[in-house]
């Protein structure tokens, strides 16, 4: 049931992050951004202003490491894991399509009442996007997410969202999103407002860190959150081939008076290590 | 002016006595004498090279004495050096003024000796052998390419041999090679020892080659783009766009480089 205060809830969060495109984190710490402007896939050769000539591109990527006091959205698992994760993403003319595979080891045995209860065996997500211009630098971006994740359990559980990408200022380092999901199985309403700050220019090559912090809503019955401040992200280049390690922290604190199964403490701390390596890519002639 | 004329023949005969006297203390070492050969004591850090290097070349090891040249052998007893002499009268300045030569090696001679002892003249001279090297950069038949030495700006073309300057053998030479003719905005660093040269040859050349091929040239070149990109996704198209780019160069085909022994 879709509670009727739900839009007003979204206008501010809406106007808020209007100038600016989405970061990954706030969803789980280990994700990467995959935002790519129709632009940097432009052909060369062709005439500019014929939309054909942005060149469709495949990225596949392989994620692979281990997270300490794991989260998602504003789920505090109190739990330490292991994960893989495969990310497809293909670019063609203005639309994005991302496909992803994530499979989680926990701490916790299949029979642990947390285990069953919270993190997934596995998770499959595919989201759609459209950016705003085929030229700008820095379009926007607005995607249509959905999600479904096996637990431990036996139960699939259904996330349906969007996401809303924009630009805050500053050369692309200080970038912004919102991010909506609705689980009809738990009739459970999440909102997310993240951003983050690089402190080196995009256009710099070499190793990145991002310092962020994001403000997540949930309702599920009753009112809750959390915050998540700082996040902090390290992205190291340890070859040229692009292989990359990921070293993040993100502290968060949760608004929830209420104790849900999902939601074992009040404060979390995360940390998350990682390796990421292209599987394949290609950029069409 | 009587007593200054007896003053100034006073000094200069004094002046004479000590001229006497100091050259008579020299006496037994200039005393020329005809020694049979000449022995030569290698010191210092490269001699064993040195000896090695003998060994590999006999004949190319020579010491000019008085514009004759001698070739400098090993004397299996002792394992210095020696030269047979052809009965020439030598002193210590003769010896003082001999130039050692051996291809890839300099020379710093000390303590020159020539000495009647017990009816036969010994002559003895102590080195200190260093290795020195250059280097030749050339690019096989017609084609050439620019390049930088060191920190220098000046660019020159192959093939080349440099520094101007023989260097020391443990000392590098750093280059920066311009490969791509007709893009002279391309270019790569790269840096060798004399000791890699000993290594096994690669891309097929002889011993004594290094080369880079069209492929490792490409990959040098490659490494020199700074890839950037906003995402993780941005990086990777930014290599893929960055490949192709270079792909396109028209790169020579081999770059050759020779250690020249100076």
């Amino acid at each position: 049931m879709k509670p009727k205060w739900l839009p007003l809830y979204l206008l501010p969060l809406f106007l808020i992050t209007l100038p600016s495109w989405s970061v990954s984190q706030g969803i789980e710490v280990f994700r990467v951004n995959d935002f790519l402007a129709p632009y940097e896939h432009r052909r060369e050769k062709v005439d500019q202003n014929d939309p054909t000539s942005i060149a469709p591109f495949f990225s596949s990527r392989f994620f692979s490491g281990a997270d300490q006091g794991y989260t998602y959205r504003n789920d505090f698992f109190g739990q330490d894991l292991l994960f893989a994760r495969v990310v497809n993403n293909f670019y063609f003319s203005r639309f994005q399509i991302n496909a992803n595979a994530t499979k989680y080891w926990p701490s916790a045995s299949d029979e642990s009442p947390l285990g069953a209860q919270g993190i997934p065996k596995y998770r499959f997500g595919i989201e759609g996007s459209i950016y705003d211009s085929l030229d700008a630098e820095e379009p926007g971006r607005f995607k249509l997410i959905w999600n479904a994740s096996r637990l431990f359990s036996g139960k699939t559980i259904h996330e349906f969202g969007f996401g809303i990408d924009v630009k805050v200022k500053d050369e692309d380092r200080f970038v912004g999103g919102l991010d909506y999901s609705w689980k009809p199985s738990a009739d459970e309403h999440n909102v997310i407002l993240a951003y983050d700050y690089s402190l080196r220019s995009p256009s710099q090559s070499g190793f990145d860190a991002t310092l962020g912090f994001a403000l997540n809503g949930v309702h599920n019955g009753r009112f809750g959150g959390a915050l998540r401040f700082p996040e902090m992200k390290l992205q190291i280049p340890i070859s040229p081939n692009n292989v990359f390690l990921h070293v993040g922290y993100s502290a968060a604190f949760s608004f929830r008076k209420h104790q849900v199964p999902d939601q074992t403490r009040r404060f979390n701390q995360e940390v998350v290590a990682f390796l990421s390596f292209p599987v394949f890519n290609r950029l069409s002639q | 002016m009587k007593p200054l004329k007896s003053m100034k023949a006073t000094t200069l005969a004094c002046a004479a006595l000590a001229i006497s006297l100091i050259t008579a203390r020299e006496v037994p070492a200039q005393t020329p004498c005809n020694p049979k050969e000449l022995v030569l004591f290698a010191v210092g850090g490269a001699s064993g090279d040195l000896k090695n290097e003998v060994k590999k070349s006999p004949d190319e090891f020579v010491v000019e004495i008085s514009q004759d040249i001698y070739t400098i052998g090993i004397d299996p007893k002792s394992s210095n050096f020696k030269v047979a002499l052809r009965g020439e009268t030598l002193t210590v300045s003769d010896l003082k003024s001999v130039k050692i030569r051996l291809p890839g090696f300099s020379f710093k001679q000390n303590n020159p000796s020539v000495k009647p002892s017990s009816g036969n003249c010994v002559a003895s001279l102590a080195f200190e052998p260093s290795r020195r090297w250059k280097l030749r950069v050339e690019v096989p038949q017609s084609e050439m390419i620019e390049f930088q030495v060191g920190q220098g700006t000046q660019k020159v073309r192959t093939p080349r041999d440099v520094p101007g300057e023989p260097l020391d053998w443990a000392t590098p030479i750093a280059l920066d090679l311009y490969p791509v003719p007709t893009d002279p905005s391309r270019h790569y660093p790269y840096q060798l020892k004399a000791s890699e040269f000993s290594q096994q040859p690669k891309c097929g050349a002889e011993t004594g080659v290094l080369c880079h091929t069209k492929e490792e040239i490409r990959q040098k070149l490659l490494d020199q783009v700074e890839i950037s990109g906003k995402t993780l996704v941005g990086k990777e198209l930014a290599r893929i766009k960055a490949e192709r780019a270079i792909k396109e160069l028209q790169v020579v085909s081999r770059i050759e480089f020779r250690l020249v022994r100076p």
